[in-house]
């Protein structure tokens, strides 16, 4: 009768073990924990450029200059150990072309935008490290070289083999600052999840130049230029591709 | 035969006060959802028991709620999952169940993951919560 009683209650266990509850299966898994990691960084930039000095010349001398926000694409190359990180940037601004112009009557003389661009190293840390995000709270250092061309547009017909023979009225071929700047920025980043992959990234900074610089210009050597000291707020979004490591491989 | 008798009635007593034989003893859901980077920030996520629609959630609250005996489901929803990951439990009566939810985020992928936990883990993180102001009542569908 015993005997009956065991194989009974033998039989019956793995009845009672079927009922899948999740009282015994679940846990919530910890924090994912990656100690260290590279990542490269593709992103693009709404900047808002402040350079007074020359803006008001554009101004007093009624020369058209875009007063949109500048587009800028960067991508960015760095490492990060624990809470801490190191990143190398450069960026580029996209092209912003004020054209077509106006045509009816005396057409104003246009600042367009050539080049914008910069390289700059930045140390952060991670003030959140939290289980989705982390918040980095970057500082670094840069240069950035932010160039004009001044012209005025014409309707003129100029054959390209002669192209040279003309000179256009009022022409600045090019006028650029150059600047070291400081800039600080606070980065929103997922955490990283996997040993490889993608994480998305926002970020917000400011950067300053360090002093008031003189415009300059690869045609001419100007003299009395004016001086700006560049300023740009900028939201930046991106991509992290990164490589993350638990610990030192034995 | 009198002790059989007395025990007999005592039980009867017992099983119809305070509770009828026909309405078992409730139990109680105590859902609490993790802390987040700015919880201030973060949105409150509606879930369902046993497939009704009970109440939200937001980061860093709590919610108590009571719960009939027996199986029971929940499930948090919202278009911002993309998983959804529902958890059973086996509820008994006059029994208090502590459950943890937290949102767990990848790339292109966001769940709610739920756990039930321990009382003796779930009261020190409860202490640091508020309750849930709103939504604690049950909602029909």
């Amino acid at each position: 009768m015993k005997r009956l009683l065991y194989v009974t209650l033998l039989l019956a266990c793995p009845a009672w073990s079927q009922s899948v509850d999740s009282t015994t299966n679940f846990t919530i898994p910890l924090k994912s924990n990656f100690r260290s990691g590279f990542m490269l960084e593709p992103s693009f930039a709404y900047t808002l450029t402040q350079l007074t000095a020359i803006k008001s010349f554009f101004r007093a001398n009624q020369v058209e200059y875009n007063k949109k926000l500048d587009r800028v694409v960067a991508a960015g190359f760095g490492y990060r150990r624990q809470r801490m990180k190191a990143m190398i940037h450069s960026f580029f601004g996209l092209n912003q072309r004020l054209l077509p112009p106006k045509t009816s009557g005396n057409a104003p003389l246009i600042a367009q935008r050539l080049d914008l661009s910069g390289i700059a190293i930045f140390l952060g840390y991670d003030i959140a490290n939290a289980r989705n995000n982390r918040a980095f709270i970057n500082a670094g250092v840069g240069s950035i070289r932010y160039e004009y061309t001044l012209f005025r547009p014409t309707n003129q017909q100029v054959p390209f083999q002669t192209i040279f023979q003309y000179s256009p009225p009022v022409s600045v071929p090019s006028l650029y600052l150059d600047s070291g700047y400081w800039d600080v920025n606070v980065e929103i980043v997922q955490r990283e999840k996997r040993r490889d992959t993608f994480q998305w990234m926002s970020r917000l900074g400011y950067r300053r130049g360090f002093k008031a610089t003189s415009w300059q210009s690869e045609a001419y050597q100007l003299v009395d230029a004016p001086q700006d000291r560049i300023g740009q707020f900028y939201l930046q979004v991106g991509l992290y591709i990164s490589h993350n490591r638990s610990s030192r491989p034995n | 035969m009198k002790t059989l008798l007395l025990s007999w009635l005592s039980s009867l007593l017992l099983l119809n006060h305070p509770h009828s034989p026909n309405q078992p003893v409730q139990a109680q859901l105590i859902l609490y959802r993790e802390k987040e980077f700015i919880s201030g920030l973060g949105k409150a996520f509606p879930f369902k028991i046993n497939d009704k629609k009970t109440g939200k959630l937001s980061p860093n609250h709590y919610i108590q709620l009571p719960l009939a005996p027996g199986r029971i489901k929940i499930e948090f929803y919202n278009d911002y999952f993309t998983d959804s990951r529902p958890l059973w439990i086996q509820v008994e009566s006059g029994q208090t169940y502590y459950v943890k939810a937290v949102v767990e985020v990848d790339f292109w992928s966001s769940m709610m993951l739920m756990a039930p936990m321990p009382a003796q883990q779930a009261l020190p993180e409860l202490r640091r919560m508020k309750p849930e102001a709103a939504h604690a009542s049950p909602q029909p569908e």
